[in-house]
């Protein structure tokens, strides 16, 4: 489904990412784990198109979207979510899970101006989609409160419905986990395995270790910008060069009991 | 080609100003990321200022010094009292900001100035000099001459000191440098103070070519603001080459098409310009992490 | 239909706000004011697009008295040098701004907010310039001058009371159009790009689109105004489509706030106001002349965007529901108690 190939970025002289290569399959949980800096984040935004890599390919369903500008990416069935919350704070919950459905909506700025019966209907049917995804996540109860005033869980929920709002084919959540405490971090885990069972393909890049091995079909760690192993959970908690490069011995016992368990 | 070299001597003078009315937008722009458009106004104080000391008959040499230090002290009362208290405000609202203080400074100008020109004797004799076919006045090599030294002490000042190393600093990364121990608050209030110096210095130069008035500071700021973001908003060299490329393309549009449109085919140029290098000269590419 | 959560226009305010205009020549009927009530409804429809553009778009631009004032001169020149009628006039006072926006702003909306600061005030500029210069077709600084008034229903619209209302239904029109945008998908598109251009890009909004497409409006709303300044006055001249007027409208949009369409309109009548203040002030105040104006106009906007960034119209509209939302309750609880 997604493709990455020979994938380098540069910022500068500084290298993000060298030369990665990797493949999403349909209806997987993938992980990308690494150290900070690592350059996740970094191959985040070049799969959502927020940036072009300075060299390689990214292929999403046999098109190469590497080159594409960030507002095409919804129509080709990529949505995310962004690690430091990129949520409309001053637009209700409702209205920002409406901004998902926005590329559903056909509406010109004329008929839009003018309120034509055509604007109004699509009008309803976008607040109806966006509920249904709000009812998904369950945040029902605070949907026509200003975003801005929302605690960060229902933050990252709230990121999480205006992503799904997109309908996409590739989710890519980025850290949706961090700062979540370890009950809201076990929702999220369900919440993401529920995800898949709707067929949407799922792309994490997490921190929070017990979610990224309870619920990963495979991992990719990256260190220092380059690919250092790929594999299912156990066989990355396994890997020698994962544990010194980037977990440190004593941290990965800590991960083996928790993710273990 | 006399023609020709006249010009273009036209258009040194005027474009040297320029650049020096740009360096100011880039000295305030680098460090706190405010568009200043008041900078045309501390140039027209420069020139008006130093009208009034002359007038009530003090050495033409002490008010120059006199109305640099004055203009820096309102640069410096302009960030203390204004700038400081709207930090956080987003860029569009910076930008009315300064827009505010300009045309409040221009009409607190018209009150105390009035609307004429007024007169401001060279700083040296005004025997024109013939440089074959073409003459220049010596008032003019001064602008040049003080742009050169604008641009050698701003380079000094930002890569060999180490007030430029918190510049720079500054510039990078705000709360790494406060965490530095450089004060964000104290390069932005030095920043304000440098460019309104150097708009003064601007001024006090053209003063007796351009016999300035109230509202000679709009154009001016504007010029120098286009010359900034020509330039690449925050390149110091580009500042100065946009200066110059405005300087020139309004002289030869002066001498070769229309005085009345010599505005127009500058700013005509200059869109076209930006048009084919969207981000100015030698402005870099914006890269980095997309706001993430 | 109601959507909960979800902004939407509430049309008693519309309501109200008809009744106002409707009324205000039977209270006030000195003429001046009446002429002045007339320019407010003209100055309504630039700031409307001008606040849209800002508060929206997120863009600002230094030169809309120049969409203005091309609107005014292409009706102008073609009424006048060529006999057409101003109802033809009004197609190309919306065209010639709407062309000119899009190509500026097609160029202009990938870039960041300072280059279509930057551009708008070249344009105003360039503008400027060629209606002086150019004045085989604009006559010059001096103006152009007999130009026809509008015929509606074969009556001839003059100054007074028919032009007010005619104006106003211009007007009035423009709010409930841009009122229709700003609660439409496409203003909760803008409102998005505001608050947050990335995420919005990454949801599938094409932010330079909707960027451009504001743009345009804004100047066709300005060409708009400019048709209607055009032909309430008998001549024009590159005078009235100077920087300042552009800062004028700027300063309307910031005092009233750009984050609603009625805070551009509440700015445009408190400017008027303070217009008109200043010009009684300098009759009888010496120091006080025309370019006293521009001092206030410095001063609203530094105040105002230190001491209250969105303008005066949120806090005072929200300090007023407040009041008749307690004025309600006890008018129900006296209900009850009785």
């Amino acid at each position: 489904m997604l493709q990455v190939k020979n994938v380098t970025k540069t910022f500068g002289g500084v290298v993000a990412n060298k030369e990665v290569n990797f493949s999403v399959g349909k209806g997987e949980i993938v992980g990308l784990i690494g150290p900070n800096g690592a350059g996740k984040s970094t191959m985040f935004n070049m799969i959502s198109a927020i940036f072009p890599p300075t060299k390689g390919e990214i292929i999403f369903r046999d098109l190469n979207i590497e080159k594409k500008s960030t507002n095409e990416m919804a129509p080709l069935g990529i949505s995310r979510t962004f690690q430091n919350l990129q949520i409309f704070k001053r637009m209700t919950v409702v209205e920002n899970v409406m901004i998902g459905r926005h590329i559903r909506t056909k509406t010109g700025m004329l008929k839009a101006a003018l309120k034509l019966p055509s604007a109004k209907d699509e009008e309803r049917k976008a607040y109806e989609s966006a509920l249904e995804c709000i009812h998904f996540v369950g945040l029902e109860k605070v949907l026509d409160q200003q975003a801005g005033n929302l605690a960060l869980g229902d933050l990252r929920l709230l990121e999480l419905a205006r992503a799904l709002a997109v309908n996409p084919e590739l989710l890519l959540l980025d850290e949706i986990a961090a700062g979540l405490n370890q009950k809201e971090s076990k929702d999220m885990s369900k919440l993401i395995q529920k995800i898949r069972e709707q067929g949407i393909t799922v792309f994490v890049v997490e921190h929070d270790m017990d979610l990224v091995m309870s619920i990963c079909d495979k991992v990719i760690v990256l260190d220092q910008g380059e690919k250092i192993a790929e594999g299912t959970p156990q066989e990355i908690q396994g890997n020698q060069q994962v544990i010194t490069a980037y977990l440190g011995a004593e941290e990965m016992e800590e991960v083996k009991q928790g993710g273990g368990a | 080609m006399g023609e020709f070299l006249q010009f273009s001597v036209t258009g040194l003078t005027i474009g040297s100003i320029y650049a020096i009315v740009a360096l100011g937008f880039v000295t305030i722009y680098s460090v706190t990321k405010v568009i200043n458009l008041a900078q045309g106004e501390f140039v027209m104080l420069g020139g008006m200022i130093m009208f009034t000391f002359l007038n009530i008959g003090i050495n033409y040499w002490i008010s120059f010094l006199l109305t640099l230090i004055l203009v820096m002290i309102i640069g410096w009362l302009v960030e203390w009292t204004i700038i400081r208290r709207a930090k956080g405000a987003d860029p569009i609202s910076l930008i009315i900001l300064t827009i505010g203080i300009a045309i409040f400074i221009r009409g607190v100008a018209s009150v105390v100035w009035g609307k004429g020109q007024v007169r401001i004797p060279a700083f040296s004799s005004n025997q024109s000099i013939n440089i074959g076919p073409a003459s220049i006045t010596p008032q003019s090599m001064w602008v040049v001459f003080i742009m050169l030294l604008v641009v050698i002490f701003l380079y000094i000042l930002i890569d060999k000191t180490i007030v430029g190393k918190a510049f720079q600093a500054c510039s990078a990364n705000p709360p790494a440098a406060r965490l530095m121990g450089i004060s964000p608050a104290r390069m932005s209030s030095f920043s304000f103070t440098l460019s309104a110096g150097l708009g003064a210095l601007a001024g006090l130069a053209v003063a007796p070519i351009l016999f300035p008035a109230y509202d000679m500071g709009v154009m001016l700021g504007i010029k120098g603001f286009s010359a900034a973001i020509l330039g690449g908003l925050g390149s110091a060299p580009g500042a100065v080459a946009g200066g110059l490329i405005i300087g020139f393309l309004e002289s030869y549009g002066a001498g070769y098409i229309s005085s009345g449109l010599k505005d127009a085919i500058a700013f005509t140029a200059i869109l076209l310009i930006l048009l084919i290098r969207p981000s100015g000269i030698l402005g870099e590419k914006n890269v980095g992490k997309g706001g993430l | 239909m109601k959507l909960p959560g979800v902004q939407q226009t509430k049309w008693t305010g519309v309501a109200i706000f008809v009744g106002i205009v409707l009324i205000f020549p039977f209270v006030i009927t000195q003429s001046f004011l009446l002429s002045q009530a007339t320019f407010t409804g003209i100055y309504v429809i630039v700031a409307l697009g001008l606040g849209l553009l800002m508060g929206y778009a997120g863009q600002i631009s230094l030169g809309q008295a120049a969409f203005y004032g091309v609107g005014a001169y292409a009706t102008a020149v073609l009424t006048t040098s060529y006999g057409l009628s101003p109802w033809l006039g009004l197609l190309f006072s919306i065209l010639i701004p709407a062309l000119l926006a899009y190509v500026m702003g097609y160029t202009m909306a990938r870039l960041s907010g300072y280059y279509l600061a930057m551009a708008t005030l070249a344009f105003g500029i360039i503008i400027h310039g060629v209606l002086v210069e150019w004045r085989g077709v604009t006559l010059g600084a001096s103006g152009l001058y007999g130009i026809p008034q509008i015929q509606l229903f074969g009556m001839s619209l003059s100054q007074g009371l028919p032009y007010y209302y005619f104006v106003w239904t211009f007007a009035i029109v423009a709010i409930v159009i841009c009122l229709n945008i700003v609660h439409s998908h496409v203003g909760r598109a803008l409102r998005s790009i505001h608050d947050s251009e990335i995420a919005a890009s990454a949801m599938g909004v094409n932010t330079g689109k909707y960027k451009t497409q504001i743009f345009v409006l804004s100047a066709i709303l300005a060409g708009v105004a400019g048709w209607l300044f055009a032909h309430m006055s008998y001549s024009i001249s590159p005078g009235s489509f100077t920087l300042d007027a552009s800062i004028m409208f700027l300063t309307m949009v910031v005092l009233g706030g750009s984050s609603s369409v009625w805070g551009a309109v509440f700015g445009t009548v408190l400017i008027t106001v303070i217009r008109i203040i200043v010009h009684e002030l300098g009759e009888t105040v010496p120091f006080i002349t025309s370019d006293f104006e521009h001092v206030v106009y410095g001063l609203i906007l530094i105040l105002v965007i230190v001491f209250t960034p969105r303008g005066l119209f949120p806090p005072i509209a929200g300090w007023f529901t407040r009041i008749m939302k307690q004025r309600f309750r006890k008018n129900i609880e006296q209900t009850k108690a009785s």
